[in-house]
């Protein structure tokens, strides 16, 4: 058995060195060159486009700077901590600005004649998902109405409550809804 | 150099939000504790106990639900307490034995639960609690400030108790029969042994979620078995793999966006084929 396991791992091995010790092409090396001549000549086009890149890099690191929160730049692992984190600790979160990417949905309360409006954010397996309930802060922006269900979108604004028959709610007071 | 720096902001973002160091904390003890009983149930053949006691608890989180309670461990972990004595006391004499009574309640107890949950609904997302519960998915980056003040509780209980009755663990795993008949109350470290398991399992189904806690409980055991041959010096080994997989797959899966309970479990096979690569090396030398 022992035998066997080391010469599987012996083979592996010479395969790995193997492909490494392949030489290039000719395509290859053609490419290569091209690749170098570039970079010779464009020394000042390489330096503002590093410092785009470098911008790209932080934006994709931080997300928006004028957000407190921006989940469209965090895995699905941590949105959903975070908007669950919301949940239970809303107090934490009133005031902070937030953008958050998820699914259009409403739901109507007949009792009251309210409806509510909703951006749904699955988790990564798409068996568990948190809903933000947000209002369009935006009178004009209001009414022109709001998306069809299901679609993606992605609000951004600040967290907030109401009290409704005595008791909190948290939404969104959304700035800005965007139909991804 | 960029990529290191926006590497290191991202970490600092996602470690200013307090549920993560919570997440750690929670997760690095559980590992523990489990690595520190993890031996003793394997060596005593007893490695599905977390399975089937984790299957228990699901089933008694649907009776909790079902009864509308907030707090859902004053139902679960008396339940899984006596699921454990009952499992762990009956030994040799027992007419269904370990591996079968086990298989009996694990199934019994994960169909009832589903069952109940199906018809007595307590969230409209039942396939979302069912898949957390069972998979542990984000349960750990979940947890509260009282969550975290109880895991610690219960888990300085179970290391005190594992310190203070070492040496009696130690003997009722390896010799039982001669511990009785060396006039020591054997059943009475059988029952702290039940009852500490019990509670490791309910808080480990937060880490890792009911169908992974096996794995949780046997892999670092194992992995240490592979290079070292004292029980105080697996048991160490174990506690360090535990540990240092948990926090690495706790790690990974906040930076990475990988589910939680997996990438930990994951963590634990490599360590393991590494530890059983090192054992192959070693025997080949000698």
């Amino acid at each position: 058995m022992k035998k066997k396991v080391l010469s599987v791992l012996f083979t592996l091995t010479l395969f790995m060195l193997g492909s490494c010790s392949q030489k290039p092409s000719d395509s290859a090396n053609a490419l290569i060159d091209a690749i170098v001549s570039e970079a010779a000549s464009t020394d000042t086009v390489k330096t503002t486009s590093e410092a785009v890149s470098a911008e790209a890099l932080t934006a994709q690191a931080h997300g928006d700077p004028s957000v407190d929160i921006d989940l469209t730049v965090m895995n699905s692992t941590m949105i959903y901590s975070i908007i669950y984190d919301m949940m239970i600790n809303a107090e934490d979160y009133c005031g902070k600005s937030l953008m958050v990417d998820g699914y259009f949905d409403t739901m109507v309360n007949e009792a009251l004649g309210a409806s509510y409006y909703f951006v749904v954010i699955p988790d990564a397996t798409a068996c568990c998902v948190q809903g933000l309930e947000f209002i369009l802060g935006d009178p004009e922006k209001a009414a022109e109405g709001y998306p069809e269900t299901g679609k993606d979108i992605r609000v951004k604004g600040v967290f907030d409550s109401y009290v409704e028959e005595g008791q909190n709610y948290y939404y969104i007071k959304a700035d800005e809804l965007t139909l991804l | 150099m960029k990529m290191s720096n926006d590497f290191i902001s991202k970490l600092q973002i996602y470690f200013s939000y307090p549920f993560v160091w919570y997440a750690l904390i929670v997760g690095l003890l559980i590992a523990l504790c489990s690595s520190l009983l993890g031996v003793t149930l394997v060596l005593k053949r007893f490695s599905y106990i977390g399975d089937g006691l984790s299957h228990v608890a699901f089933g008694a989180m649907a009776v909790a639900g079902i009864a509308g309670l907030t707090n859902d461990m004053y139902v679960v972990l008396p339940i899984t307490v006596i699921s454990a004595v009952l499992l762990l006391r009956t030994g040799q004499d027992a007419k269904i034995n370990g591996d079968a009574a086990i298989a009996m309640i694990s199934v019994g107890a994960l169909a009832i639960g589903y069952l109940l949950m199906n018809l007595f609904p307590s969230s409209a997302n039942i396939s979302g609690d069912v898949c957390t519960t069972l998979f542990g998915s984000t349960s750990i980056l979940t947890l509260k400030e009282t969550d975290v003040i109880v895991c610690i509780i219960m888990s300085v209980i179970v290391i005190t108790a594992f310190l203070l009755f070492y040496h009696k663990i130690f003997a009722v795993t390896f010799d039982e029969s001669f511990m009785k008949a060396a006039g020591v109350k054997a059943d009475v470290y059988n029952l702290i042994i039940a009852v500490i398991t019990a509670i490791i399992i309910v808080l480990a189904m937060n880490l890792v979620g009911s169908l992974l806690i096996s794995a949780l409980v046997i892999f670092p055991a194992l992995s240490a078995m592979r290079v070292f041959r004292s029980f105080r010096s697996v048991v160490i080994c174990s506690a360090c793999v535990s540990v240092f997989c948990a926090g690495a797959g706790i790690f990974i899966s906040i930076m990475c966006g990988t589910p939680v309970g997996s990438t930990i479990v994951v963590g634990d096979i490599a360590v393991f084929l590494v530890f059983w690569l090192a054992s192959f090396v070693r025997k080949g030398r000698t």
